[in-house]
């Protein structure tokens, strides 16, 4: 059986939130309500000799959605049951089941499931199921304009670009087994040393 | 509504640029010619901005002039696509007629081989000289120097210092440099009202975190930014991504006056001097000193 997974390329994310943008088109998302999301990271610091500044602080893009992961704690922690694995390997929510606790988005560490004000259930990415049992691109990747996404046979991915599964801030990639494969940014190695935070937690 | 909309005397319903015949190229050097068909009927009673000024023409009794003879929306991108893009700058595009119906939708020039800034000239400067006075790379620009403005418009590259600056005594008053960037959700003015973009770049200004702990300011704290033109107050937004000295208001946000006066929008015109930049006449939106306090 396949498990499908996405690549997201950090060295070339230029953090414009196309991805975010295009899966709440697709999905009909309220502002706000984010499947896929990006997180900015900032960290450096300016040196101030004598008047002139240097030194100068770096940045970089995450981009994530639900990493439909191979040991999914979401799916441990859910009461009814609703959070389930899927023949195509993906984590999906029954709504028929679904009671909208919330414990889900506590257990994961990529705090992935989001509630449906709407509906009151649980709501999260999906892979664009209608999308790739067509052979297409879930929307998010075909939107990016710097391509800096991709998506398929995590296998197929892992041949293609390696197989790093975090990158500051995520979580260990043992917490859950995430179906994830990351290009790290160059700065990234430096972020637990060089006082790297999340800048942008506002619009997460 | 729109700020400007507000200020309008008068609002005729325009339509979008989805619902009108339109061709525009990437500026003035770009390599490209985009078609942009009319792809709906405009709804209700909108009509295209052009078809506004048509029916004003007819109340004028200048039709025949404005219109060159009749010419709708379609009929001048057709001109323009044959007349006027075909006989200077894209020779080889398609006919307006075949480029429309092929459906690409855009024009690209082709490039056969690499090509080199200035390559003819620098083998052969005298066979081929630049577009300049003297036909040479110029350092000193005799053409500027005639502007008689040698303090605002050198005819050396050079610094100059702007006219709201922190080295002068005003920089006392208002220690804090402001800029406006072109900001990720929006294209200028267009698309605040656009919650999924907005959303995701909300409008703040942006303050590094030196400034903002000199001022006992928290990230996400109203603040109030301030100079002899005017004052807005914003929700706050501490980045190292900026330089100490200089805060960030990005450029495009909507005007939204609280009763008091002072904008709620993050408006950075406000802030902007009216005088215009010495040679473009443009609006100097990087050249403000303001200071900034918790609201």
């Amino acid at each position: 059986m396949k498990t499908y997974g996405f690549y997201i390329d950090t060295v070339n994310c230029s953090g414009c939130k196309t991805c975010q943008v295009a899966c709440q088109d697709k999905n009909d998302l309220e502002p706000g309500h984010l499947w896929r999301k990006i997180i900015d990271i900032e960290g450096g610091d300016w040196k101030n000799d004598n008047g002139v500044f240097s030194e100068y602080p770096f940045a970089y893009h995450v981009s994530l959605a639900c990493n439909h992961c191979s040991d999914p704690l979401c799916v441990q922690s859910c009461p009814t049951q609703a959070m389930h694995v899927t023949d195509i390997g993906a984590v999906d929510i029954d709504q028929d089941k679904c009671i909208g606790c919330g414990y889900c988005t506590w257990a994961c560490p990529y705090d992935a499931p989001k509630l449906d004000k709407r509906t009151g259930r649980m709501s999260k990415c999906d892979l664009c199921y209608d999308r790739i049992t067509k052979n297409e691109n879930p929307s998010c990747v075909d939107a990016c304009p710097m391509r800096a996404l991709d998506f398929g046979d995590i296998e197929v991915l892992k041949e293609k670009y390696g197989n790093t599964r975090s990158i500051f801030p995520l979580a260990s990639p043992e917490l859950t087994k995430p179906n994830i494969i990351i290009r790290p940014h160059k700065n990234s190695l430096k972020a637990s040393v060089r006082n790297a935070s999340i800048a942008n937690r506002e619009e997460l | 509504m729109t700020p400007s909309a507000k200020y309008a005397d008068l609002v005729l319903p325009a339509c979008t640029q989805f619902e009108t015949w339109g061709v525009t190229d990437g500026w003035k050097y770009g390599e490209e010619v985009f078609l942009a068909p009319k792809i709906v009927d405009p709804p209700f009673e909108t009509k295209s901005d052009y078809r506004i000024c048509v029916d004003l023409s007819k109340k004028f009794g200048v039709y025949e002039q404005f219109t060159e003879g009749g010419r709708d929306e379609k009929d001048w991108v057709a001109w323009f696509v044959d007349e006027i893009y075909r006989k200077t700058r894209f020779p080889d595009m398609p006919p307006f007629r075949k480029f429309a119906a092929s459906n690409a939708g855009v024009y690209t020039k082709p490039v056969y081989e690499p090509k080199i800034a200035l390559e003819k000239f620098s083998q052969n400067p005298l066979e081929y000289p630049l577009n300049t006075p003297s036909g040479k790379i110029e350092i000193f620009s005799v053409e500027l120097f005639k502007e008689g403005q040698a303090d605002e418009i050198p005819p050396v590259a050079k610094y100059i210092r702007e006219w709201d600056n922190p080295f002068d005594e005003k920089a006392e008053k208002y220690p804090l440099q402001a800029m406006g960037h072109h900001y990720n959700p929006r294209v200028h003015s267009t698309h605040d009202n656009n919650q999924w973009t907005m959303n995701g770049f909300p409008q703040r200004v942006f303050i590094n975190p030196a400034d903002a702990s000199k001022r006992g300011i928290n990230d996400g704290d109203m603040v109030r930014i301030w100079n002899e033109r005017g004052a807005m107050i914003l929700k706050s937004r501490i980045t190292k991504r900026i330089m100490p000295g200089v805060i960030d208001i990005p450029q495009g946000a909507w005007y939204d006056p609280d009763e008091k006066g002072i904008d709620r929008g993050g408006n950075v015109n406000i802030l902007t001097s009216e005088k215009w930049t010495p040679f473009a006449k443009g609006n100097a939106q990087h050249t403000i000193m303001v200071d900034i306090e918790k609201a």
